[in-house]
């Protein structure tokens, strides 16, 4: 069966189109989140990323990778079978093997939603090599070939700016095409 | 999903959405030496600082001490006006070392773990101690600067780097030329023949290097990623052992001793080989803490996690036999009951999942994973208890 893959952002703000359909991946995708208000999305050939006050405060990022992808740290591989706590330990085993992600430290593991699917939720405080700490949201799962994951970073010295409301409107309107 | 990729790819959409333009500014006069120096010297001192406050130093006041004793014994009296290097260890699975143009000498725990004795610690030691003995870093410093990204790029790319967090260490390694190298090879082996370690166990080191760079496939600029031929350094070796070495005499090993101050650091190490994969390195790490010390509950949870993830489905009896035994050696030990649990729980066996899991969780009840094995819990009830 031909595959009809695709991305349909919603657009809310004047910096960005009303509608954009296609791929930007390497990869096509075949995900659907909305974009939140006075938002911007991020022109990327690889990633689906949004931000408010510019990324080094804080975005959004979705990413849909293969199973099979090998990671850049970690030679741990995500496989159909896994609980969803099996596929947050090989990304946690990835960031905390990354030698530029310093004083890593897990604050949480557990079982969450992304959109109406069961992932994980892990959320984490490191600092980059520069000494700027951040905090960052991550959600995934594994779903057919397919992993799929929305994070939120921000960063620790602007955490007034924090949109923890913004982003779990993003995770609850994320959806998965069937194709 | 890597960090630094993604910081990278954050500078770069920064720029652009700050829609800047960059002058050209004129590159500034060439420093003089002096200055060269304090430069070089200064930026040692922050990346020592940032590894120290990184939280992957290995902290174990004991090994600290027997590493730097034995760096005492290696520095040569003749030199004593100069600063003994200090060294300290890096939490990373990586069979790796290097030091700072200040004399601080970074140990990866990975290097450490595959040692067999203290000779082969000294010869590790002495090589680096040579860099920083003949001040390889500042004899060549245009080497240093600009070895890894070429002499324009590299200046360009500087900003870049330091805000990726790509530093300096890296630069260390990498900056070094292949006669420095072979030259703390050499002159290394001299001060490990002259403290009387039996410089024959550098060729053990250099073996270890070799398999070790052969079961990882390493790509990266590590201690012997950029030097020349590990075989070139070996026949090196060997040419210097058969001029200054009696083929009858015995020199120094203190098997004992290392094995003892670095067996803990050997299980630490197996479970960062662990998280990285390196399931092989992990194995080999495993079984060599299992020579050292046979009751240790940890050791045997390693193991079934080892073949768990590397063997996949035709392992499981071995990898069950694995965590059976570590809950007989330490019945306290929550792990392997969570793992006997998930084999369980994905094979359908919901009465031995829930037992399973709900020891973990009386052993461990604080645990940061209690959500999921409150979940799993439910499902056994739900599907057949």
């Amino acid at each position: 069966m031909k595959k009809f893959l695709w991305l349909l952002v919603v657009t809310t703000t004047a910096c960005a189109p009303g509608i954009q359909t296609g791929s930007f991946y390497d990869n096509p995708v075949n995900y659907r989140v909305e974009l939140p208000a006075q938002w911007v999305r991020v022109e990327s050939a690889k990633h689906y990323m949004m931000t408010k006050d510019g990324p080094f405060t804080q975005y959004i990022l979705i990413q849909q990778r293969p199973l099979d992808k090998p990671f850049k740290h970690t030679k741990k591989v995500f496989n159909k079978g896994m609980l969803p706590q099996e596929a947050a330990e090989v990304v946690l085993d990835e960031i905390a093997s990354d030698r530029f992600v310093m004083n890593f430290h897990l604050v949480e593991n557990g079982p969450a939603k992304l959109g109406q699917y069961d992932g994980f939720r892990v959320v984490f405080t490191y600092k980059t090599k520069k000494g700027k700490a951040y905090k960052t949201i991550y959600h995934g799962l594994l779903k057919g070939d397919w992993f799929y994951s929305v994070r939120y970073n921000v960063s620790e010295k602007h955490d007034s700016l924090t949109a923890f409301e913004t982003f779990e409107k993003v995770l609850s309107n994320f959806k998965i095409e069937e194709v | 999903m890597s960090m630094i990729k993604s910081q990278a790819f954050i500078l770069i959409i920064s720029l652009l959405i700050g829609g800047c333009t960059t002058a050209r500014q004129s590159l500034p006069e060439a420093p003089d030496l002096k200055g060269v120096e304090i430069s070089l010297l200064e930026r040692a001192e922050r990346e020592q600082a940032l590894l120290e406050q990184s939280g992957f130093l290995y902290e174990d006041q004991n090994l600290d001490d027997y590493l730097n004793a034995v760096v005492k014994r290696l520095h040569p009296p003749t030199i004593q006006s100069q600063t003994l290097p200090i060294v300290k260890v890096i939490k990373d699975p990586r069979v790796n070392a290097f030091v700072l143009p200040n004399g601080v000498i970074f140990v990866h725990t990975g290097i450490l773990a595959r040692l067999d004795n203290e000779a082969q610690l000294a010869a590790l030691l002495a090589h680096e101690m040579i860099h920083y003995m003949n001040r390889h870093a500042f004899k060549d410093f245009d080497r240093f600067e600009n070895r890894r990204f070429g002499e324009g790029a590299q200046r360009r790319f500087q900003g870049l780097l330091d805000r990726l967090g790509a530093g300096f260490a890296m630069v260390v390694m990498a900056g070094y030329s292949q006669t420095q190298e072979t030259e703390a090879d050499i002159e290394g082996l001299a001060l490990v023949a002259n403290t009387g370690y039996d410089p024959r166990e550098a060729i053990r080191l250099f073996e270890h290097l070799k398999r070790e760079a052969e079961t990882e496939k390493y790509r990266e600029y590590l201690f012997f990623g950029i030097h020349p031929r590990i075989d070139k350094r070996i026949e090196n070796c060997e040419t210097f052992i058969k001029e200054h070495w009696p083929a009858d005499k015995k020199g120094i090993l203190n098997r004992r001793i290392f094995l003892e101050k670095t067996r803990e650091l050997v299980l630490v190490n197996t479970f960062l080989d662990l998280k990285a994969g390196r399931y092989r390195s992990a194995q080999m790490g495993a079984e060599k803490y299992l020579d050292l010390k046979k009751d240790d509950a940890r050791a045997y949870y390693i193991m079934g996690e080892i073949f768990k993830h590397s063997g996949g489905a035709a392992e499981m009896d071995k990898v069950m036999e694995f965590y059976e035994k570590a809950i007989f050696i330490n019945p306290m030990y929550p792990e392997p009951y969570k793992a006997i649990g998930l084999i369980h729980y994905k094979g359908g066996a919901w009465d031995l999942a829930k037992q399973a899991f709900e020891s973990y969780l009386t052993l461990s009840p604080q645990i940061t994973d209690r959500d999921y094995i409150l979940g799993y819990l439910k499902s056994c009830q739900r599907e057949g208890v």
